[in-house]
């Protein structure tokens, strides 16, 4: 056999080690990108049988639309406050475990709880715990004096979108966190005795030496936040379904009642897309974050 | 004089110890409340959980509540809980084996054939489709395997959340295997083992870490999902855990007691399996997303 031939045969093998991930993902999460573009040229109703090629008329119509304005809107609140939140108590609780003291260990462990708890169950014990009468929070408040009545966490069209990405920021800070305290580990000691000998006070220690450090972790930690925020349907809609009327409803959730309570799937794939798009971006900026890793592959 | 400054000095160390316990307390607390609260309603009977202002303490803890959640009487409804169970055991366990059986072979190969034509496109591919599962596809997906007929099966859900959990185990299990030495896997050779026996005999047994990991963050992922078993699952017999827990929240805002132990028993596997791997599953998963 020529040599050519063999490394050819060897490189075949070699594929078979690495090619079934990427067909799995291809046709399970590629092509359904494409197969909604399609769809969302057409007007598929999941009741009404007739499926016509409509064009751009759906996006036509979203663009029209004022409530969905309303639902972008929330979800340009939900996205942008949702990371500025989870970011920094992320950076501040990696600050503080980065602290030497006893059971340091054991709050490390016990923060990623709710990192680990399914978003159906932590929905649900806030939406219980948020409940206006009945609630533990209220009575909480009550107890400490911060509040003299209860509030209807999640009936006050001005709070509920809060309210719920404050749940959505309780269930990832813990990863930030986390990865903000490996990151502060990594940090050679000898930068700190040397900012302590120049006198640099506690301030101008973190700002000059520890920020810069963090500078990567804070980068992927914000993009890897709105990307699962904009991925978080199970929050809102276990804890309020979007209501009161849209004030808490944030783009997946008007994707799943377009199509499953309003039955339209083609105008659902045009939603998709939109929220897609933009999801799409931050994707692409994640990858050119990390471009300097590729060059080592 | 001396003294003194000892003494004041010992002060401060003393306050900002207290202080540290301080927060230190306010963030397990506010981390585990919920958890707790669930915990505590989950044993309040049909009466007490409707007390203003809400008991910290049951009056008289029942177990009956539990029973009650899987007997149905006071919601003259009977879900099978049992059959959620096994059902997400079956779609979270096989999504599990499959997903760390692939994304060990394509992380080993990922790691060690780097003169790969093409190598690095594909790496990129699983990279950026980790981003994607979300409720972006929850529309194409459904209709896709409407169109296949994998749609309301568990089979379908199995694969579903299979792709969805490889882009991230690949790479990490990738990183898993890069750290390895080479020169094990040389050794190795000379003593006559082809390159397949190598990576099953030699190289995956000392990575047994990096495969439950991989196998965790894939069953984790399973067991937790809610959408698209939501959109997919009609048939009520189908239910995972989290479909059918769902469906029971979302008909009810009465039966908080029996909803709180439902949601218990979802978690808890979940919570334990994770306290008993918990140092080297969070520090698999972070040194994962640094390493992008």
């Amino acid at each position: 056999m020529p040599p050519s031939f063999i490394k050819i045969k060897q490189n075949l093998f070699q594929y078979f080690y690495i090619l079934p991930p990427v067909i799995i993902i291809i046709t399970f999460i590629i092509i359904p990108i494409f197969y909604a573009v399609d769809l969302s040229f057409y007007s598929v109703h999941l009741i009404r049988p007739v499926v016509k090629f409509v064009g751009v008329e759906n996006f036509r119509q979203i663009l029209k639309d004022n409530t969905f304005w309303e639902i972008f809107s929330n979800s340009i609140r939900w996205i942008g406050f949702g990371t500025l939140g989870t970011l920094l108590i992320g950076l501040g609780i990696g600050l503080f475990l980065n602290l030497e003291f006893r059971l340091n260990s054991l709050v490390r462990g016990l923060i990623f709880i709710p990192w680990i708890m399914p978003e159906v169950c932590v929905a649900f014990a806030w939406r219980w715990m948020l409940n206006s009468e009945m609630g533990v929070v209220n009575e909480i408040l009550r107890v400490l004096k911060l509040i003299s009545q209860y509030i209807a966490w999640l009936a006050n069209p001005n709070m509920v979108l809060y309210v719920c990405l404050f749940v959505a920021i309780w269930r990832i800070y813990p990863f930030i966190a986390l990865m903000i305290l490996a990151t502060l580990h990594g940090i050679p000691r000898e930068l700190y005795e040397a900012g302590a000998v120049d006198g640099a006070n506690l301030w101008q220690r973190f700002y000059y030496l520890t920020l810069p450090q963090l500078r990567f972790a804070l980068t992927i930690g914000a993009l890897l936040t709105i990307i699962w925020l904009m991925n978080s349907f199970t929050t809102v809609f276990i804890m309020t379904e979007g209501g009161p009327r849209h004030s808490s409803e944030i783009l997946p959730v008007l994707i799943y009642k377009t199509a499953f309570q309003a039955y339209r799937l083609s105008r659902a794939s045009a939603l998709s897309l939109i929220n897609f798009s933009i999801l799409l971006i931050f994707s692409l900026i994640y990858l050119w974050v990390f471009r300097k890793q590729w060059r080592r592959i | 004089m001396k003294h003194n400054n000892y003494h004041r000095q010992s002060f401060a160390h003393k306050g900002k110890k207290v202080l540290i316990a301080i927060v230190a307390i306010f963030i397990v607390t506010v981390t585990l409340l919920p958890y707790i609260w669930l915990f505590i309603t989950s044993f309040k009977d049909y009466k007490e959980v409707f007390d203003v202002p809400p008991t910290f303490i049951p009056k008289a803890p029942t177990l009956s509540v539990y029973k009650g959640v899987f007997t149905g009487e006071q919601l003259g409804r009977h879900d099978p809980w049992l059959l959620f169970f096994a059902n997400s055991l079956i779609v979270a366990g096989g999504a599990a084996l499959l997903c760390t059986l692939i994304a060990s072979f394509a992380g080993y190969g990922f790691a060690r054939f780097t003169n790969l034509k093409g190598g690095v496109l594909l790496l990129i591919l699983i990279l950026i489709s980790q981003m994607f599962p979300g409720p972006s596809l929850l529309i194409p997906v459904y209709s896709m395997l409407r169109r296949l007929a994998l749609d309301n099966t568990r089979l379908g859900l199995l694969i579903l959340y299979t792709s969805f959990a490889l882009p991230f185990t690949t790479w990490m299990s990738m990183g898993t295997f890069r750290n390895l030495p080479q020169d094990l896997e040389d050794a190795a050779k000379i003593d006559g083992c082809s390159r397949i026996q190598t990576f099953l005999r030699i190289v995956l047994p000392i990575s047994k870490l990096g495969l439950v990991t991989t196998a965790l963050f894939a069953f984790l992922l399973s067991w937790s999902e809610y959408p698209f078993g939501l959109v997919l699952l009609k048939t009520q017999s189908k239910h995972t855990v989290a479909v059918g827990l769902g469906a029971y929240l979302r008909e009810f805002d009465v039966f908080w007691n029996e909803m709180a132990a439902a949601t218990v028993l979802m978690s808890f596997p979940l919570i334990l399996i994770f306290l008993l791997v918990q140092k080297f599953f969070v520090r698999g998963l972070i040194e994962g997303a640094l390493s992008g």
